[in-house]
């Protein structure tokens, strides 16, 4: 069975970019959502085996997301996909228990990082 | 940043008495028509009043009531007007009231209609404007699930695309324009290896290019990051000048 995969990000041009990339890979987007807030519910209601997850976001960003769901479900796997590079967005993303950190225009590496994560 | 989400806002500030007179060429418009059906209301509804309670009419009616009755000289005179009239004037008082209370809806209504379509319209077209000239980081304010509010959604997430994309355009320019500068320094670095002339022109072209999709990338206000020419940070955290 495939991994179901919740995508999370404000832009709905990069969560269908996201989607192309992870469905290539046979993964199964389970839903999508485009604020911090709509990720916690989805991921209440779908309870996806990954997140991928953007930082800049316009209702909650993607690390108070991540610590609710994280505070939720301490086994949720998410995976930072931002445009920032920053170093300490970077260790502020490991400090909370994210699984990875990718910056968006490295999106080919998305696949892999997913793949690691699931083993 | 803040400020042009501030402006975008354009909601009435709590305890303003002075949001449904604020202007927008929709908002005078919409003031104009219902003044006119308030006037016009009132015109019509105030003529009836006047000529119900009027000496015309309770001359007319009392002429009616001595004829259908054949009274004759004392037995007219002795007829009680203000009896008789009582149940007009109560009719006047009632449609007083009416009048009354349809001014009252007609301005709740133009108070909703301005609250719940002109302002929505507004924010809408004062981000639009500000999106139009490349802030970014205007959004507009989404307070309802009917139409205006999924418009409004759909214009946020157009301004979050169109700052994806700069961005990643940004980035990766300058991720290219740093590895024609490495290839640059290793053929420099390295003896006798010289780069055949006639690429020199177009490797000029790539770096102009890449430098001008960079210098039109900063031109643009983005929502909460900064794109520094290079990278793209928390605009909390931009690095000093």
């Amino acid at each position: 069975m495939s991994k179901r995969i919740l995508v999370v990000d404000d832009s709905q041009f990069m969560r269908k970019r996201i989607t192309e990339s992870l469905e290539a890979e046979g993964y199964q987007v389970v839903g999508d959502a485009k604020s911090g807030n709509a990720a916690i519910e989805l991921y209440k209601q779908l309870r996806p085996d990954l997140v991928t997850m953007d930082i800049t976001m316009r209702e909650k960003d993607g690390l108070t997301a991540t610590r609710e769901i994280l505070n939720y479900d301490p086994e949720a796997r998410v995976i930072f996909l931002t445009i920032l590079e920053d170093e300490r967005y970077r260790e502020e993303a490991k400090r909370i228990g994210a699984k990875g950190f990718i910056n968006k225009k490295d999106l080919k590496q998305l696949a892999e990082i997913v793949r690691e994560t699931m083993c | 940043m803040d400020d042009y989400k501030e402006k975008s806002t354009n909601q009435p500030r709590n305890g303003s008495h002075f949001a449904l007179f604020r202007s927008s060429r929709l908002r005078q418009k919409l003031l104009i028509y219902f003044f006119l059906i308030v006037f016009v209301c009132l015109c019509v509804s105030l003529e009836l009043i006047y000529e119900v309670g009027g000496r015309r009419v309770q001359e007319a009616i009392k002429s009616n009531i001595v004829k259908s009755l054949s009274l004759t000289g004392d037995a007219s005179d002795r007829i009680d007007l203000n009896y008789v009239f009582a149940p007009l004037k109560k009719l006047q008082h009632r449609m007083l009231f009416v009048v009354a209370i349809v001014i009252v809806c007609v301005i709740a209504t133009l108070r909703f209609f301005i609250r719940d379509i002109v302002q929505p319209l507004d924010g809408m077209v004062n981000a639009g404007k500000l999106i139009a000239n490349g802030h970014l980081g205007a959004t507009v304010p989404v307070r309802s699930h009917d139409e205006l509010g999924q418009l409004g959604e759909v214009i946020n997430d157009l301004a979050a695309n169109l700052q994806e994309v700069l961005l990643l355009v940004g980035v990766i320019s300058s991720r290219n324009m740093k590895s024609v500068a490495n290839i640059a320094k290793i053929v420099d670095d390295v003896e006798h290896c010289d780069i055949c002339p006639e690429l020199v022109p177009e490797f000029e072209m790539i770096v102009t290019d890449m430098n001008e999709l960079v210098s039109i990338v900063k031109s643009f206000d983005f929502y909460d990051v900064v794109f520094d020419g290079e990278k793209v940070v928390d605009s909390s955290i931009i690095p000093e000048e």
